[in-house]
């Protein structure tokens, strides 16, 4: 253990005094996180109630996550900022999308978009899956350079670099398969 | 190059246009994550291969993208303070176990704060009761068959004795 000054193996063990003190040092970790996901003007109540639910999960069915953790791969407080703004987003989704009976959505828009092109196939392996989450980052989610760098853990310019060959690659593709989009 | 010409003019059209294909490649060769490949990948404590499995399911499924972004930007936002209310809420949730057999100071304290459990404490009180009324009863009845048995024996030997009166000769 070591940041953690929690015995984890006495808290799976059933050890009330691992627990309070695991509860009393971590709750501000899973507290903050719960609290950036729904946002400094959610109602103190619902950030409480989604922290507790996480605390809920953690000792649900004789403390199995928790048992699950393992050390080696990352931080406990790294793993706990996972857990609880996992618990954050499925909350937010739960509130967001009250159920619809399936008769009340209209049939318009159940209909799938016709396809104006042709599919694309891309052969296996064309772009690394770091490429991909590159341009995904950088175009679909229209983040900045900066922002990629920082979410994906790694420099700007291994970035830049990554998004500069994922591209000419697919200009490359393109080309050799579509002469008319190589203009 | 300039941070704001960081992307190309035509990068738009060719990720849209090659994005499905790649995705669904990726989203075949990569199986589901969980919150320890995330947490892994954000501390950065991954080898190559599992870093590129990793990558191959963020691109590909917009859920676990979306985690792992709220979720680095967690760790990078100022930690708040938990309210001593969800603290005290998230210790009560564990009860208190039996301690182990050799610690007797800590079978002593369990037992009194069972007893101090309302429910506890009655049902404790009952099974008292019923274990005196059950031991009472049977001192009673045991003493009961003693008092008979002294009887019996007295009875017995009152007999044998005017036996040997009336006879005492032929009887021993």
């Amino acid at each position: 253990m070591s940041e953690d000054s929690v015995d984890l193996k006495a808290l799976s063990r059933g050890d009330k005094r691992a627990w309070d003190r695991f509860a009393s040092r971590y709750a501000r970790v899973i507290f903050a996180a719960v609290q950036y996901r729904l946002g400094r003007w959610a109602p103190p109540d619902e950030v409480d109630d989604v922290a507790q639910e996480v605390f809920l999960r953690l000792c649900k069915a004789d403390y199995r996550l928790l048992r699950a953790y393992d050390p080696a791969r990352a931080a406990l407080s790294t793993w706990l900022t996972v857990i609880a703004t996992s618990a954050a987003i499925d909350h937010l989704r739960r509130r967001k999308a009250p159920e619809l009976a399936l008769d009340a959505v209209p049939e318009d828009s159940l209909a799938e978009e016709p396809r104006l092109q042709p599919a694309i196939r891309i052969p296996a392996g064309l772009l690394s899956p770091r490429q991909a989450l590159v341009l995904e980052l950088l175009y679909r989610r229209d983040l900045a350079v900066a922002d990629a760098a920082e979410i994906m853990g790694v420099d700007r310019q291994t970035v830049r670099s990554m998004h500069h060959k994922a591209l000419a690659k697919l200009r490359a593709h393109f080309r050799a398969d579509e002469p008319e989009f190589g203009g | 190059m300039p941070e704001g010409n960081s992307k190309a003019a035509d990068g738009p059209a060719l990720w849209d246009r090659a994005r499905t294909s790649i995705l669904e490649a990726l989203a075949a060769q990569a199986p589901n994550i969980d919150e320890a490949d995330l947490a892994a990948y954000l501390d950065g404590d991954l080898d190559a291969g599992a870093c590129a499995r990793v990558e191959a399911a963020l691109a590909s499924h917009a859920e676990s993208l979306e985690l792992l972004i709220a979720a680095r930007e967690a760790l990078e936002a100022a930690p708040a303070a938990a309210p001593e209310s969800l603290v005290a809420r998230a210790q009560a949730l564990a009860p208190a176990r039996r301690p182990p057999i050799g610690d007797w100071t800590g079978r002593l304290a369990a037992a009194l704060g069972a007893l101090l459990e309302p429910r506890r404490g009655l049902a404790f009180a009952g099974l008292a009761a019923g274990f005196l009324v059950v031991s009472v009863a049977g001192f009673e009845l045991g003493r009961a068959e003693v008092v008979y048995s002294s009887q019996v024996d007295r009875l017995l030997t009152q007999e044998f004795v005017g036996l040997i009166d009336r006879d005492g000769e032929d009887l021993l």
